[in-house]
This record gives C-alpha cells, structure tokens and sequence, in this order.
C-alpha cells in the first residue's frame, strides 16, 4: 500500500515537474523573443556569419594590409622577448637550480616569482619612465614615442617593448629549468654518471641539458602566452601599432563599424590564436624530436 | 615532517593574511579607515608647502595619496573602491572556477567527442588573451551594463586551466587501484566524486583559486587602465585615453582610478602610482596565501 502511494506520488512529481519545465521553456523563450530580442540576435549573428562565409574575396580584401602589418610589428617585439628570456632564463634557471641552497639561486628564484607576479602595466609604466626620464637624458635617443604616429615603427622603439615583454616568460624559464636541473641532478642516472667519473661539466652538458631542453621547449608555449597576453597592455602603453593596440581600436571602432572592422577584429584575434597553436604545434613536434619515447608513446 | 617544515609551511600564510588584513578591512568596514568622504570635493586652490594648486592635489598632510581631478581624496576613494573591485573579482573568479570544474566534469563523463569537443574548446579559449576577451565583450556591449556583464566577461575567459586540472586529476584517479575497488563494492558516481575527487582536487586547485582571484583583480585594473570599468558613463575613445585625459569617475573603484594615467604618471605620479600600488599590495597578499596554503595543504597530506 505505502509502495503505491510513494509511486503514485512520484508519478505526479514527476509530472509536475514536467509541466513546469515546459512551462518555463515556453515563457522564457516568448519573453526573451519579445520583451528582450535575444533570439532575433542569435539569429542575426547566424546570418551575420553565413554573409561573412559567403561574401567575395574583394570585400575582405582591406582587410589584410592592416592585419599583416601589425602581426608584423607585433611579432617582431614577441621574438626580441622569447629570445631575450631563452638567453637570460635558461642559463639563470639552470644556476638556480645547481644551487638551490646560494644565495645567488634563491635571489635568482625570488626574481622569477617576482616576475610571475608583477602586473605588466605596472612594469611597463616603471621601463617608460626610465626610458623617458634617465635614457633618453643621457643618450639623446627617443626610445619611446608617448604620441600616436602611423610613422612610429623605429627599431630603436623596439627596445622597451622587448624588455617589458619579456619579463614574464623570462620569469616562467627560470622557473621551468630550475624545477629540471633539480628535478634531474639526485636522479639515479646521475649517480651512475657520478660513480663512473664524470666531473661537474661533463653531467650538466651531456645529461642534464637534455632535460632542461625537453623542460624548456614545453615551457615555451606558455611562455608565448604570457608575452600575447601582455601585448595589448603594453602596445597601449608604448603606442606601439602592433595586433594588441590595433585590436583594442578597432574593437572600439567596430561598435559602428562595418562588415570590414569586424572582419578586422576577427582576424586580428584569430592571427594570435593561430600563433599561439602553432607554436604549441611546433613545440610538441620538438619535444618527440628531443625525446624519442614522446614519440613511440612511452610513458616516462 | 619537522616543526621547521610546519614553520614553513605556516609563515608565507600568516605573512599574505596580515597583508590581506587592511585590504579586508577596507572592503567590510571603509567608512571605519577613510579619513574623508570620498565624494567631497575639495576647493580650487589649495597652498601646500608654501606652493598655490590646483586639482589634482600632490601627496601632502591634507591629502596623503594626493586627490584627484576633482580634488577628491585618493586613500579615501581607494578604501571605499575596495569593496566593489573585490566583490567583482570574487564574483567574477567564481564563475571561471565554476564553468572550468563543470567542463572539466563534462568532459570526464560525457567522454568520446563531446568530451574532444570541450578539449578543444578549452585549448582555443586558452588561445585568446583574457583581457582581449574582456575588452571585447564590455565595449560592444557597453559598460554601462553594470557589474553583472563585467563578472561574466572577465569569467568566461581563463576557466581553461581549471578544465585541464579537473581531466587530469581524473585520469590520474582513474588508474589508482584503490578506485577500482571502491567501484566493485558499488560506490555510487556521487559517493567517488565526494571522497576521492574532492580531496585529490583540493590541494591543487584551494592554492590555484587564491591565484585565480588575483589574475581577476590584475584583468580588472588592466581593463580600468585602458578605460573599461564599473560605471563608465561615457562611450570609449582610446584616442583619449592615449592623449592622457582621465574620465570623469562617478563611483571609487580601483580600475577605474587607473583610467586615463598613461601621461599622468610625468606629471602627476600619485594619480595611477596609488591604484597600481593597491593592486600590487593585494596581488602579492593573495599570492603568499595562496603560496601558503599549497605548503599546508603538502604538509597535511605528509
């Protein structure tokens, strides 16, 4: 009897709920429809994109002078600072990671946190006023242009850029060889190295930099990020006409813009992300190259 | 595990909550630490040091921050915009971790391609700057919008990390022999997600929040320097914002406070020198907690 009564009563529960669910569907989808048009918006943003597949090569055309000039800017600072970062932090890294215990690694550890956690506008403000209060008084050279030019790009102006760039990857390298010199100089490979002989040099150079260099290419793609992240930031500041500042205008601009400066915004952004996934792409095939168990699947 | 190694593991949390103090204490109870109220207005002129000023009002013993261009004072309006950048941060870190965990579950149970599909998703959300995100969404729909469109801009960007976290702590449970056994004696979905996840979960991901909310405060004063922030009252013109004017600023907030200094900083450093360093001084109390907790979270599970 009291097993009827409970199925009886989920039965109407169960119906209950059904009705209301269908209920709220309907009204909120009538309501939205009407009261706030959402779906006529979703719709339109399907359109939108069904024009943008179908429209002609010559209306996107305007497009690509922009887009390629200011990827080119833009790449040229992110390569200066991935390249300064791999100079600097990779050697540091792995003397930190040598001597976790001197003071020369623990201060080199500290600089890394303190680059991870330094906001870049906060660093870029600090590298302009250097720029414009200290170096520009002493050397007589503009290294930074506080004015907005179409003729800004100098390579001269390169420099702060770069510098603030690449503090954050430069950060992230540190960190990243330190974690595998130390990860690798107690392992028992070493020790066998140790017990046949090896001196100090010959350890790093032929057993732990492979590590480092598998640590490293991984490290890379993040590494790339955190310079694409702070791009827009510092290109704003810097008033360097690169993808970061010309995004951040042409999505102001696209509010009243047409089918092109949305287009632009588009392209402007997908011209990041592809960076960014084929550096990550390229950064695996590395690694399998490095390591060939990566490649044959080995879990290490 | 030594009581030098339970020193350790205590001090960076004691040392980031006693940074975080005055910064809590701001956002609960402002009205108790403002020297001022931090809508008035001061006069035209002001002499400080023997010197005739106008506003803005250079750091003195009226104004210890300086004021804005308003004359309003600075500390007093960076104690009162505590609560509401917090607040926003918080609601807005939420909902990374929330729409991240939920994916990352997703992903777990659902499995095949949708399970690929959300994989996929996360990697290209990684792909785009969060700020670009932000930006993007806040101006073409205006900020005007109020808080709730900032939480969900700044909130749905960056929930990648918080996917992959969730995918692998599973996988690596799913190996683990004591889960198959806790299976075969019929542990429900329900009862494993309670006592095997969440604790697996928790030593990774207590530390990462802490990380998460200061990234969120980071993206909401770097969105206030390029002119997006709570209560802009004015369409943007990044035209404006380069040339170095500071908008009119109608609530305290710290991003905000940061609009329009690019060219402040030469001639009146205080005007984005105050925000910044607040920031600063947040970011580096929630890193040592967070720092602290991932050493205590490691001791407790020794």
């Amino acid at each position: 009897m009291r097993q009827r009564a409970a199925a009886i009563a989920r039965l109407l529960l169960g119906g209950i709920a059904r009705v209301l669910l269908i209920a709220s569907l309907v009204g909120a989808c009538s309501f939205l429809t009407i009261y706030r048009p959402v779906l006529r918006l979703l719709w339109e943003a399907f359109a939108g994109a069904l024009a943008l597949a179908g429209a002609p090569a010559t209306t996107l055309a305007p497009v690509v002078p922009p887009l390629l000039r200011a990827y080119g800017h833009s790449m040229l600072v992110i390569v200066g600072a991935l390249g300064l970062a791999l100079l600097i932090g990779v050697p540091a890294g792995v003397l930190a990671g040598l001597r976790p215990d001197h003071i020369l690694g623990s201060t080199i550890r500290l600089l890394g946190s303190a680059g991870t956690l330094m906001p870049t506008f906060i660093l870029a403000m600090a590298v302009l006023v250097f720029f414009v209060m200290v170096v520009l008084p002493a050397t007589g050279i503009r290294f930074v242009l506080l004015a907005t030019s179409e003729s800004a790009v100098d390579p001269r102006r390169m420099l702060p850029l770069v510098l603030t760039l690449a503090a954050r990857p430069l950060a992230h390298l540190i960190a990243a060889s330190a974690d595998a010199v130390a990860d690798v100089w107690h392992a028992p490979f070493m020790h066998v190295a140790r017990s046949r002989g090896l001196g100090p040099a010959a350890l790093i150079w032929r057993h732990a930099l492979p590590h480092v260099a598998l640590r490293v290419v991984a490290a890379l793609p993040p590494a790339l990020l955190f310079a694409i992240g702070s791009l827009p930031i510092v290109e704003f500041l810097f008033s360097w006409p690169g993808v970061g500042l010309e995004l951040l205008r042409s999505i102001v601009d696209a509010r009243t813009a047409d089918l092109t400066g949305t287009t632009l915004v588009a392209a402007l952004a997908t011209s990041l992300a592809v960076t960014y996934a084929a550096a990550a792409g390229l950064a695996g095939a590395l690694q399998r190259r490095i390591d060939p168990r990566l490649a044959a699947g080995v879990d290490r | 595990m030594t009581r030098a190694a339970h020193r350790r593991a205590w001090l960076p949390l004691a040392c980031g909550m006693a940074v975080l103090l005055p910064v809590v204490l701001a956002a609960l109870w402002p009205g108790m630490l403002t020297p001022t109220d931090p809508e008035q207005r001061g006069p035209a002129m002001r002499q400080i040091d023997g010197v005739w000023w106008a506003p803005p009002y250079p750091p003195s013993t009226a104004y210890w921050l300086g004021s804005d261009l308003a004359g309003r004072d600075q500390l007093s309006r960076l104690i009162h915009g505590a609560a509401p950048t917090l607040s926003l941060a918080l609601g807005a870190s939420a909902l990374r971790l929330g729409v991240g965990i939920a994916l990352g579950i997703a992903a777990v149970l659902l499995g095949g391609t949708l399970g690929h599909a959300i994989a996929a998703a996360a990697e290209a959300s990684a792909a785009l700057p969060p700020l670009l995100f932000a930006f993007l969404i806040i101006v073409t729909i205006g900020a005007h919008a109020g808080p709730p469109l900032f939480v969900i801009a700044l909130g749905l960007s960056g929930w990648a990390p918080w996917t992959h976290l969730v995918v692998s702590v599973v996988q690596r449970l799913a190996r683990e022999p004591y889960l198959e056994a806790a299976r075969a004696i019929g542990a429900t979905r329900w009862s494993l997600a309670r006592h095997y996840l969440v604790p697996a979960l928790a030593p990774s991901a207590i530390p990462a929040a802490a990380q998460e909310f200061a990234a969120v405060l980071l993206l909401i004063a770097e969105l206030g320097f390029l002119g997006v922030f709570l209560g802009i009252d004015a369409p943007l013109r990044l035209s404006d914002l380069l040339a170095g004017d500071q908008p009119n600023l109608p609530a305290p907030e710290w991003g905000g406070m940061l609009a329009g200094t690019r060219m402040a900083i030469f001639r009146q450093s205080w005007l984005p020198l105050a925000p910044a360093a607040i920031v600063l001084w947040t970011i580096l109390g929630i890193s040592l907690v967070a720092e602290g907790l991932r050493r205590r979270l490691a001791w407790a599970s020794h």
